[in-house]
């Protein structure tokens, strides 16, 4: 009888701009998956205002969790656990869904589990591909994290490597905010670049021994490309620029993805974080994957975005070790991935 | 009617337990702990004490105070208000802190930090407002105290800030009555809540009196 109970696992996100609530069953079975944003908000400030992050934060926990129960056609009294990120972001913004994780596991007298953001991102492939099982490797690219993870099994994971500078994202942001595009500047260097030449400009590939990658190089020379067309006051073609860039940033993740899946024989790549979404990095990493004979997952686009589900299907691998938190959880906001 | 009394604003974490007039359970600490780590461990202790399962009503402070330690009271009052199905009351910090002072002889005056030698300041007599919550200079606020007509307690969490020397009419309150305490804002929330006044746990905020920096150099910017 108890063996086939399911678990319900409700998650909780509030890492950066985003809050988010979802209720999963067992693994992989999503019944909602709340996700509020704050972009709006944030827009004319060219980036992430923490405190503003923070205030909104506080107003729409409660009705994003109470819609993520409501959607779930199940009762709060019918969860079995939470799930909540604890780092990295920012501290401001994960203390309002630790606090209230912790607090409603406490009243409902239920197990709490604290989920890695990052690694929560690498399991919302678990969600859009029911099919897929470790081992394998994953390309992780976020706005604050680029990184290739070795994973054996659900709970056992190798960092091979990561930036030693900026993130990938980071580099997007930046580059974009000073071509005067909207934030977030990801998704608007990537439809600039769809009209561009992207052999247009020969910009610098970053040189990194093993699997770890840097982006700052990169960033300060199509900074400098522009500044310098700025001063001479010759015309840029923006979108030559865009696609010129984003070019090399993707060759340089598919580059090292390619080789870390040959030297640790790994037959299935996974990409996963915000940057996922970009719409190169995913066609070209899916075209070389097939090309070399690997097997390609990515999540959906709305699994791409910081969401619950993904910390909801974190946590629950997490339980099957009873890997609990206790009450004292506090944010971690530079949580990096742990072995 | 049992109430829980949640006190995150400064760097005291307060929580108390109260049944009508009985204070059941008090716990507070000013230490180097962060609030996070603190409060909820608190909170279980306190209610092991007080020796209930779940209280009637949950009353929080409110602000102003750190914007951090405000929105982890917030967050934990709101998860149990929801979770147990309870009111919520929010109450005003500076308020709170001057239910240490319950008499028509002297007027109370608690202050807490607004960063940058400023305090967020209000006058009390009697648990009753005289006058809208303020930022000012906090030697300011002190040579303030010193022009009204009445005996003056200054209490809060700036006062070894004070630079100038004490008008002959203002007095610094004493260690215990000087710090927000949980047991305050129990009671001050069973006050508000006889009087009517419950919050919403949907869209309840912190009483932040500030903008976010960032707001304010926007402004600047825009002008």
């Amino acid at each position: 009888m108890l063996l086939d109970k399911k678990i319900l696992t409700l998650g909780i996100e509030t890492s950066c701009d985003e809050t988010a609530a979802a209720v999963l069953r067992d693994g992989r079975e999503i019944l909602s998956n709340v996700i509020s944003t704050q972009i709006p908000l944030h827009q004319k400030f060219g980036g992430v205002v923490p405190e503003i992050a923070s205030r909104k934060h506080i107003v729409n926990i409660m009705p994003v969790i109470d819609e993520a129960i409501n959607k779930s056609g199940v009762q709060l009294s019918e969860i079995n656990q939470i799930a909540v990120t604890y780092g990295p972001g920012l501290v401001g913004a994960l203390l309002v869904g630790v606090s209230a994780a912790k607090t409603l596991a406490y009243a409902l007298k239920i197990p709490l589990i604290a989920v890695n953001h990052l690694e929560g991102h690498i399991f919302a492939n678990f969600l859009s591909s029911q099919e897929l099982e470790p081992p394998f490797l994953a390309l992780v690219v976020s706005g604050g994290h680029t990184a290739l993870i070795k994973m054996n099994d659900y709970n056992n994971f190798e960092l091979l490597g990561q930036t030693r500078d900026d993130a990938a994202g980071e580099a997007f942001d930046k580059i974009a905010r000073v071509m005067n595009l909207p934030y977030p500047g990801g998704p608007e260097i990537d439809k600039l670049a769809k009209s561009g030449n992207p052999d247009a400009i020969d910009f610098p590939r970053p040189k990194v021994s093993d699997f770890d990658f840097s982006f700052s190089g990169l960033k300060s020379a199509v900074l400098n490309y522009l500044n310098s067309a700025h001063m001479k006051g010759e015309t840029v073609n923006n979108a030559d620029v865009a696609a010129s860039f984003q070019k090399t940033v993707v060759d340089s993740l598919i580059e090292k993805t390619v080789d870390a899946a040959a030297n640790f024989n790994l037959k299935k790549i996974v990409l996963a974080g915000g940057v996922a979404a970009n719409s190169s990095l995913e066609k070209n990493l899916r075209a070389v994957c097939e090309s070399n004979g690997l097997e390609f997952f990515y999540p959906s686009k709305i699994l791409c975005t910081d969401n619950a589900a993904m910390i909801a299907c974190r946590g629950y691998y997490q339980s099957l070790k009873k890997d609990f938190a206790d009450l004292s959880l506090n944010a971690v906001p530079n949580l990096g991935f742990r072995d | 009617m049992i109430i829980l009394g949640i006190e995150a604003a400064t760097r005291v974490a307060s929580v108390a337990v109260i049944s009508e007039e009985k204070i059941l359970a008090e716990i507070s600490q000013e230490a180097k702990l962060t609030h996070s780590e603190t409060l909820l461990p608190q909170i279980e202790q306190a209610l092991k004490i007080a020796n209930v399962e779940t209280v009637d009503a949950v009353a929080v402070s409110i602000g102003p105070g750190s914007f951090t330690g405000l929105r982890i009271g917030l967050a934990t009052a709101k998860a149990l208000s929801y979770a147990w199905q309870t009111k919520i009351i929010g109450v005003p910090t500076l308020q709170a802190i001057s239910y240490h002072f319950p008499t028509n002889n002297s007027v109370v005056i608690p202050m807490l930090d607004a960063q940058k030698n400023r305090a967020y300041f209000q006058k009390f007599k009697n648990r009753q407002p005289l006058s809208e919550i303020e930022v000012k200079n906090i030697d300011e606020i002190v040579k303030g105290a010193g022009e009204l007509d009445a005996e003056i307690f200054l209490c809060g969490e700036v006062l070894n800030k004070i630079k100038i020397d004490l008008p002959p009419n203002v007095k610094i309150a004493p260690p215990n009555c000087r710090m927000p305490r949980a047991v305050n804002v129990a009671l001050c929330g069973k006050d508000l809540l006889d009087a009517g006044e419950i919050s919403n746990v949907m869209n309840m905020e912190p009483l932040y009196i500030r903008r976010s920096e960032a707001e304010e150099l926007w402004d600047k910017w825009q002008k």
